[in-house]
């Protein structure tokens, strides 16, 4: 049972990942924190382990090809724990929406429209947004091919943009840290940005993709996506140094920097564009996965009424979710990679032994 | 019917056209001062506040020309006294007809007396606020940042716009004359590096002022200690490298020459002697030319270029080497050894960081020069005057 029966091709699927973690790669400051120069590392390694998580999601996706996250739970736990479960993730889902939505609202803020109300922002991403949601899937997808190729253009022409005042001494001392900080920072990683790929699998069933394909198009997405963040991070340690984890958005300071005679200066405001044109397709699909949770819980195929309700619950819970950025950051830091990786990686897997030893009829396939 | 919906909510979308497009916050060119410069200054009466004295440019407006030249000048000084920046700027905005706009300030000028004190506590606000940038210069002035600021020059007529391109034509020479906020900020950040900010002076008089670069302001973590001449400034330019297109003047006992440098590049190495101490090797690679030559009699082609580029690898010897001696005596690291320690010998680095001022005195820079003189200009050897043609 489809609630959307919109499909998408699998290069859109591909794109839609690689856009995805595009987005909140963006966003460095996480991690810039905590590792320093050493943040390319970090990237590395977390990308290594988030290899590991996508091998998860692919097996869940062969295994179940035709039902989303939540189905897959009503199968191998039963009616009650799979329900309890998806409420759980129904929660999971809608926080992420309200993380994004808020941090939308915050580098707007300080990057273009000072003096606008935080709610005005927010509102006004959620009104598009719920356009977009309405549209479908299909919508979506067709333009995640896009933005993510504009990504990639505009994250090499402003590299390119400031060359000239990178020092590449700056990466030096490397793996100077204490080990900690190393983990640390690897779960960050894994677990914020990468690990929030869990919410394809409530859009796999709407692809039109071969078992073949699916692996394809997961790892060249997130390799695509991970290749992004990855140049950010070097650029932004390249020209700031021991400056860049003072700043709440390195990236935009880096290019704040960027000076190409007098004519070219100023070009922050291309990365603002770029990063809010991402944020806002990042919380496109996070809507349309709580939208698609929540219609499911509530059995009806009607999702499309459940849309401006669920758009009103985000806006109202990023309001309140935190007190200000500062506890957002600290526990951005501290206490949400613990408890994503609950929801990211140790679920999925216990939910694929399970499903192993269910000995369910339909995986028998690769 | 359809149609007519659907061009009822076409109309009804316009009013958000209005409504939506964030314009709350507006400011037309006509409400604003568009602030060129900033200086801040110790206040006389008591050490808590400073006077802040912010530069306007006024829009140009001599389509006339009728107007008698000196009756109003290009810039307003507003000037208020406040603890912290961001208090001045709102005091300042209460009592002006229009709103600020920093975005374009181009230099932020500290009065030597302030550097002096410390400026830690009153820069926070150039890192955090969207307004400022982190590519404003930094400079210190002789004496008062204000009488910078207020100076009534002859060239550029707004003082802000004046030493910024004075320092962008110097950053072509070399990137090391870029002392931006960030680099300042950076090396503040450092635990031994010594920020560093060049120091402006005014020159001439009356209503034909001119500013002058007058060497650099040495500062040791937020306090200004002491002070680069204008020649060791260049020297110590030269050490951190890449230098393009400048000159240095040197006597030789049969003459005196001043060098065009082509290029310059300075390697540096670090090593660690046997007691304990630490070396610096500077490696330089100078591409000279000729620019004037006198003197020099009796010596001609090989032995004249050898001589010649001897002579420049001396003296580009002499004078980084003097810089170091001065930089020892203020016991300032202004040329980050310790940044490079930490790069490259990070475990001794551990140990010696403690006691950095004291390892940096003992410090031995080794500067082996070597200098490349491919071209000599339009004429090989000076003009040697024949002492018999001597009849008027």
């Amino acid at each position: 049972m489809r609630i959307d029966k919109g499909r998408i091709s699998g290069k859109q699927f591909m794109f839609a990942i690689a856009c995805f973690i595009q987005s909140s790669g963006l966003l460095t400051s996480f991690v810039s924190g905590v590792t320093k120069q050493d943040s390319w590392l970090v990237i590395l390694l977390g990308s290594i382990f988030s290899l590991l998580m996508l091998w998860v999601y692919r097996r869940l996706m062969i295994v179940f090809p035709d039902k989303n996250l939540l189905e897959i739970f009503e199968e191998t736990y039963g009616k009650v724990i799979g329900k309890i479960l998806g409420v759980l993730y129904l929660f999971f889902f809608f926080t992420l929406s309200a993380l994004n939505l808020i941090d939308l609202g915050n580098f707007t803020k300080l990057t273009a429209t000072r003096e606008t109300p935080m709610v005005v922002l927010i509102l006004m991403c959620i009104v598009v947004a719920a356009i977009a949601v309405r549209g479908g899937i299909d919508l979506v997808g067709k333009y995640s091919t896009a933005f993510s190729v504009v990504a990639v253009v505009i994250v090499i022409i402003s590299t390119l943009l400031v060359v000239y005042q990178m020092d590449f001494e700056n990466f030096l001392p490397s793996f100077r840290l204490p080990i900690i900080k190393y983990i640390q920072g690897t779960h960050i990683v894994t677990a914020i940005p990468f690990g929030e790929l869990v919410v394809f699998l409530m859009i796999h069933p709407n692809v039109k993709q071969s078992n073949k394909e699916i692996t394809k198009n997961l790892f060249i997405g997130f390799i695509l996506g991970a290749i992004t963040v990855f140049m950010v991070v070097l650029r932004d340690i390249a020209v700031l140094g021991n400056i860049m984890d003072v700043f709440t958005v390195p990236s935009l300071v880096t290019l704040h920097l960027a000076n190409f005679g007098v004519s070219m200066s100023r070009i922050e405001i291309l990365f603002a564009i770029i990063l809010i044109i991402l944020l806002f397709f990042k919380i496109v699909i996070l809507y349309y996965v709580s939208v698609i949770a929540m219609a499911h819980l509530f059995k009806t195929k009607a999702y499309k009424r459940l849309v401006l309700s669920a758009g009103a619950f985000i806006v109202f819970y990023s309001m309140t979710l935190y007190p200000s950025g500062i506890a957002h950051s600290t526990s951005g830091q501290e206490t949400i990679p613990f408890l994503w990786t609950v929801y990211e990686f140790i679920i999925p897997l216990v939910t694929i032994i399970v499903a192993k030893f269910k000995k369910n009829p339909k995986k028998q396939e690769a | 019917m359809k149609k007519l919906v659907k061009i009822v909510l076409l109309l009804g979308c316009f009013p958000f056209l209005l409504l939506l497009s964030g314009c709350w916050d507006n400011h037309e060119l006509d409400t604003l001062f568009i602030v060129t410069g900033i200086g801040l200054d110790k206040s006389e009466e008591n050490n808590e506040d400073m006077n802040i004295a912010l530069q306007i440019g006024k829009p140009h407006s001599e389509s006339g020309g009728s107007e008698e030249s000196g009756a109003s000048s290009a810039t307003i000084i507003m000037e208020t006294k406040a603890k912290t920046m961001l208090e001045g700027l709102n005091e300042l905005n209460r009592n002006s007809s229009r709103t600020m706009l920093l975005p374009h300030n181009q230099v932020l000028i500290l009065g030597e007396d302030l550097a002096k004190e410390g400026i830690e506590s009153r820069i926070d606000w150039f890192l955090r606020s969207q307004e400022a940038r982190l590519e404003v210069l930094i400079m210190v002035a002789e004496g008062e940042a204000k009488e910078v600021l207020s100076a009534q020059l002859q060239q550029d007529q707004i003082s802000g716009m004046y030493i910024s391109r004075m320092m962008q034509d110097l950053s072509r020479i070399s990137d090391n004359y870029e002392f931006r906020m960030f680099d300042f900020m950076s090396r503040l950040r450092d635990e031994t590096s010594s920020p560093m900010a060049p120091i402006i002076s005014v020159t001439g008089e009356d209503d034909k002022k001119g500013l002058k670069i007058d060497g650099l302001a040495v500062f040791k973590n937020d306090k200004m200690i002491g002070q680069l001449t204008a020649d060791e400034m260049i020297s110590y330019i030269w050490s951190m490298g890449s230098v393009k297109r400048c000159n240095i003047t040197s006597e030789h006992e049969k003459g005196s020459a001043v060098f065009n440098i082509e290029k310059l590049n300075t390697k540096r190495k670090m090593e660690i002697k046997s007691d304990g101490n630490l070396k610096v090797v500077f490696e330089v690679d100078a591409n000279v030319e000729i620019g004037e030559l006198s003197g020099f009699d009796g010596l001609q082609g090989q032995e004249l270029a050898a001589t010649l580029s001897q002579v420049a690898e001396d003296s580009i010897q002499q004078r980084m080497q003097d810089t170091f001696k001065k930089a020892q005596s203020l016991n300032a690291d202004i040329y980050e050894f310790g940044v490079s320690m930490k790069r490259r010998h990070p475990d001794e680095w551990e140990k010696m960081k403690e006691n950095w001022d004291e390892v940096f005195s003992h410090i031995e820079l080794d500067i082996q020069v070597k200098v490349k003189l491919p071209t000599t200009g339009k004429i090989v050897e000076p003009l040697e005057i024949g002492e018999g043609n001597d009849e008027n």
